[in-house]
């Protein structure tokens, strides 16, 4: 009998030892919020805030850099879903961030979240606009006062997922410095595209405020293969007026500009095509009477040959005169319109006679307008145009536009570089700074019309910072921080001094903070869990600099559920 | 039958006492059983009797006058002879009879060995008769008349000898040695950076001795034990791996409330310290660093109560009274351990004068306390 009681019990050990296994088994599981991936955007700088944006997430990091003692922390923003693509807001000196937020579709857990434009600063959500459609464009006018919101249909577009299908015949505009409200009507502006627009739209421009049938008004240009869609901003119940340069013709207008003379009240608009080799003169006149849901004004257009394939415009005054000057590269010639003057040409003694052609012996595709002295009265600042070529032809030309329908080529001064150049980059008003692919760089004085090369140690990307006077060069995956002091000297020469700041860890990529008070320059490393060097913009050395590691983990065992 | 048995116990004891005499028993305390009568290692059939001094002569010439010339009878037979015989000489090929018993004597255990009060020497073996000298002597078939025979003695069977008398060894059992495995249950967020449940395991090896009997039933006992823990979470924000490991030393104290020898209750409280080693390693070779270690120490305490089942007393308790005291058995304790929360950063790089100043983030508080569940494989002595 005791063998027995004793089997029994035996058999009571392996159950018993199956208990604390029992107790083994997965009792528990660990909190989401450390399951997902940190997939992040690349980083910018906003607000002097260094934020990373997560992909796919509804969460934003914002690293402070205002502060005299850097922390390694970050805090956290959460937005109202997935963000789909960011532009900081233009004329605000980086203080603000617009982000365009994909719709969340109702699931088992979270409500729908309609598509959204949220604006944030450095610290907080400042505005957030619901939108009716779900759009991946986004355009903003020069000012940052206007969004434009559209289906972006190119290959290099964001894809956004969300919905059951995409709704492409609609475009938005947004009104960023107003405020939206519970129930009333949102700032934006919902808009059917024209019949004629198809595909998503090749460009959008802004027009400053502009008085149109005797009142104040704003003007956006939205351009399709084959039509001008312009819209009153200011008056949204208005309807659009639609353009088409060249009747039945895929004309693909690709630039606007808008005129206004201000004393005679007269707005005009002038279009160029990439299929056309006219310019077109559209004048903005009132309407006798406005239909009822009309617009107050009309348009009349006028072409004007502008040589062939004319690739770039630029509109100036000289005096009280507008002058058109168009570049076109097919003939090789630069062309001046003066847009009051009609088609047919006049030549009479001592008049003026238009169009004026001025062959540059070079095809040049882009204007860049200054206005500055020369060398021999660089005091005397008159409008003057540099035409020059984006491939990176090494010639050139400085045009002087004051009485040019009168001296013609006399005005015209063509400059011959040693290399061809990758990138123009306007530094001042009165310098260029021509990056070379090799190692290298130029800097081209528009008023003394000669140009200083500086070698560079390495090929690299050159990052132009006006806010310090710098080129920051910052080669990927390498360990130095080089730069090029541009200050002036007092003689009114660039010093050219140019230095480099050894890293501990390489470059992944360096972002600028020179907007704010504290002027900054932080360079990204790679890292799974945030690793930065940051650095005084104004004299970048190694002993100030500040490295800041991990701070993607900072106080993470205090966010779980 | 039982007189017999004293006898030969008798007359083995005088032959074997030298021989055991080097084999005297440990500082272990025992008592020692003088057999009783009824005995429990000899069966009635193999019981024997010393015959003595002239008889054995006497049938040793007998033997030999009727065993000329036959064969010797097998040893078989002549220890399959009945009690009945009378003594007789051992043959030849059972000579060495007597080896057994000091072989017997020989292969005692070393160590602690009983030794019973009265333990003889094993008589020496009488010898049989052979059933066919019996046969051949006919009545005037030579002249001489032959012994007649009217008891024989049986000398005992070879292949089992005599059990020694059972010894009783003290069965209190002070000592307790135990493995344990442990399972700890961490509820709060701020464990989940290192696991991937809220579930982790430690061992412990724990060492427990009988300090004294507050009553008949109720024990206390002190306790020394050292447990080791650790866990791992992978993939932490998608590229980093974390890992925990704890040590922990302890002393403490157990009541223990045995109302039967088999089933027992304690309450178990403990203190120590609590050595704490973590690592946040990033999955990128080539980043450096890629590993950030930090440690910290804190002290804790826990306090659980538990049951425990254990085998019969002296299962395990041999005939010379060895190993009385050992027992097994299966403890499954409940408790939670009260561990202050471990405040943990990611660590400076090693000093290095040429370094950019560097800093580092605060992670927090990690929370240590909670349930936990112990199960003990434990042997006692």
């Amino acid at each position: 009998m005791a063998m027995a009681r004793w089997n029994k019990r035996s058999e009571l050990l392996p159950c018993m030892v199956l208990v604390s296994v029992f107790f083994l088994a997965a009792c528990g599981e660990r909190d989401e919020f450390f399951d997902h991936r940190l997939d992040l955007l690349a980083p910018m700088v906003v607000d002097e805030h260094l934020l990373f944006i997560e992909r796919g997430e509804d969460r934003v990091h914002l690293l402070d850099l205002s502060t005299k003692a850097l922390e390694p922390a970050t805090t956290q923003l959460e937005l109202p879903s997935n963000p789909l693509l960011w532009q900081p807001r233009n004329g605000e000196d980086n203080a603000e961030l617009l982000l365009l937020c994909e719709a969340r579709e109702q699931s088992q857990d979270e409500e729908r979240e309609p598509p959204s434009l949220v604006l944030l600063n450095g610290t907080r959500v400042v505005r957030r606009y619901e939108l009716e459609s779900s759009f991946n464009g986004l355009i903003q006018s020069e000012d940052g006062r206007y969004a434009f919101l559209f289906f972006d249909d190119s290959a290099d577009a964001p894809s956004t997922e969300v919905g059951l299908g995409k709704v492409d015949t609609k475009v938005a505009f947004i009104d960023l410095e107003a405020s939206p409200k519970r129930g009333e009507r949102q700032p934006s502006r919902v808009l059917d595209k024209c019949d004629e627009c198809d595909g998503s739209p090749n460009g959008i421009f802004f027009s400053p405020v502009m008085r149109v049938a005797a009142r104040e008004r704003r003007l956006a240009a939205v351009l399709s293969d084959t039509h001008v869609w312009l819209l009153d901003l200011d008056n949204p119940e208005h309807s659009e007026i639609t353009f088409e340069p060249r009747p039945e013709q895929e004309s693909r207008p690709e630039q606007i500009l808008f005129g206004h003379d201000a004393s005679k009240e007269e707005v005009k608009t002038y279009v160029r095509a990439a299929n056309s080799d006219d310019v077109y003169i559209v004048d903005l006149v009132p309407r006798l009477s406005a239909p009822e849901g009309g617009n107050d004004f009309e348009a009349r257009d006028t072409a004007r040959a502008a040589g062939q394939h004319p690739r770039d415009m630029a509109l100036y005054k000289d005096g009280t005169a507008s002058r058109l000057l168009v570049v076109s590269s097919g003939t090789l010639e630069a062309v001046v319109i003066d847009p009051d003057t009609s088609m047919d040409r006049t030549e009479t003694p001592g008049s003026a006679s238009w169009p004026v052609r001025i062959s540059l012996g070079f095809a040049a595709d882009s204007i860049l307008y200054f206005e500055a002295g020369d060398p021999e009265e660089p005091s005397v600042r008159e409008p003057r145009a540099l035409l020059y070529n984006r491939s990176g032809s090494p010639s050139m030309a400085i045009l002087d536009l004051k009485d040019v329908e009168h001296n013609k080529a006399e005005n015209l001064e063509v400059i011959h570089l040693k290399r061809s150049f990758e990138r123009l980059v306007s530094w001042d008003e009165e310098r260029v700074l021509l990056l070379h692919s090799d190692t290298g760089l130029s800097v081209l004085n528009l008023a003394k019309r000669a140009s200083t090369t500086v070698q560079t140690p390495f090929e690299l990307e050159v990052i132009p910072d006006r806010k310090v006077n710098k080129l920051w060069l910052a080669p990927f995956d390498q360990s130095r921080l080089g730069y090029v002091d541009l200050s002036v000297s007092p003689s009114g020469d660039l010093l050219f001094d140019d230095g480099e700041v050894r890293l501990d860890a390489p470059i992944q990529q360096m972002v600028l903070s020179t907007d704010g008070a504290r002027k900054r320059v932080v360079i990204v490393h790679e890292s799974d869990i945030g690793h930065v060097t940051v650095l005084n913009a104004n004299s970048p050395e190694r002993d100030s600099a500040v490295t800041l590691k991990g701070f993607f983990l900072a106080d993470v065992l205090e966010r779980g559920e | 039958m039982v007189m017999a048995l004293a006898v030969v116990l008798m007359a083995l004891g005088s032959e074997g006492a030298g021989a055991q005499a080097a084999e005297q028993p440990s500082a272990k305390r025992k008592t020692s059983v003088k057999p009783s009568g009824s005995s429990e290692s000899a069966s009635p059939g193999k019981a024997a009797k010393a015959p003595s001094s002239s008889r054995a002569r006497a049938a040793q010439k007998a033997a030999a006058k009727a065993g000329e010339g036959e064969k010797a009878p097998s040893a078989a037979k002549a220890q399959g002879a009945s009690p009945a015989q009378g003594p007789a000489q051992q043959p030849a090929a059972e000579q060495p009879e007597k080896a057994p018993v000091q072989q017997r004597a020989a292969e005692q255990p070393e160590g602690p060995v009983p030794q019973p009060a009265a333990e003889q020497p094993e008589a020496a073996p009488v010898q049989p008769v052979p059933v066919q000298q019996r046969a051949a002597v006919q009545p005037g078939a030579q002249g001489a008349a032959a012994p007649r025979i009217f008891w024989q003695a049986q000398p005992p069977r070879r292949d089992e000898p005599p059990l020694p008398p059972r010894v009783r060894g003290d069965a209190g059992s002070a000592v307790a040695v135990a493995l344990a495995i442990e399972a700890v249950w961490n509820p709060d967020p701020s464990y989940d950076l290192f696991a991937e449940d809220d579930v982790a395991a430690r061992y412990v090896l724990w060492l427990g001795y009988d300090l004294l009997s507050l009553s008949p039933r109720l024990i206390l006992a002190a306790e020394l034990g050292a447990g080791l823990g650790s866990d791992e979470a992978s993939s932490v924000y998608g590229n980093i791996d974390a890992r925990l490991q704890t040590v922990n030393a302890y002393a403490g104290a157990n009541l223990r409330y045995v109302p039967v020898a088999w089933l027992q209750q304690h309450i178990r409280v403990a203190a120590g310290a609590w050595f704490l080693d973590t690592e946040i390693e990033q999955a990128a070779s080539w980043v450096e660093p890629r590993r950030f270690e930090n440690d910290a120490v804190s002290p804790f305490a826990s306090v659980g109560l538990g049951v425990t089942g254990r085998t019969p007393t002296r299962l395990f308790e041999t005939r010379q009274g060895e190993f009385a005291s050992v027992s097994l058995g299966l403890t499954v304790e409940a408790g939670y351990s009260f561990v202050p929360s471990a405040s943990l950063s990611l660590p400076l790089p090693e000093d290095d004068d040429n370094d950019i100043q560097t800093r580092t983030p605060e992670l927090g508080e990690l929370s240590q306390s909670g349930p936990y569940i112990r199960t003990s494989l434990v042997m006692r002595f």
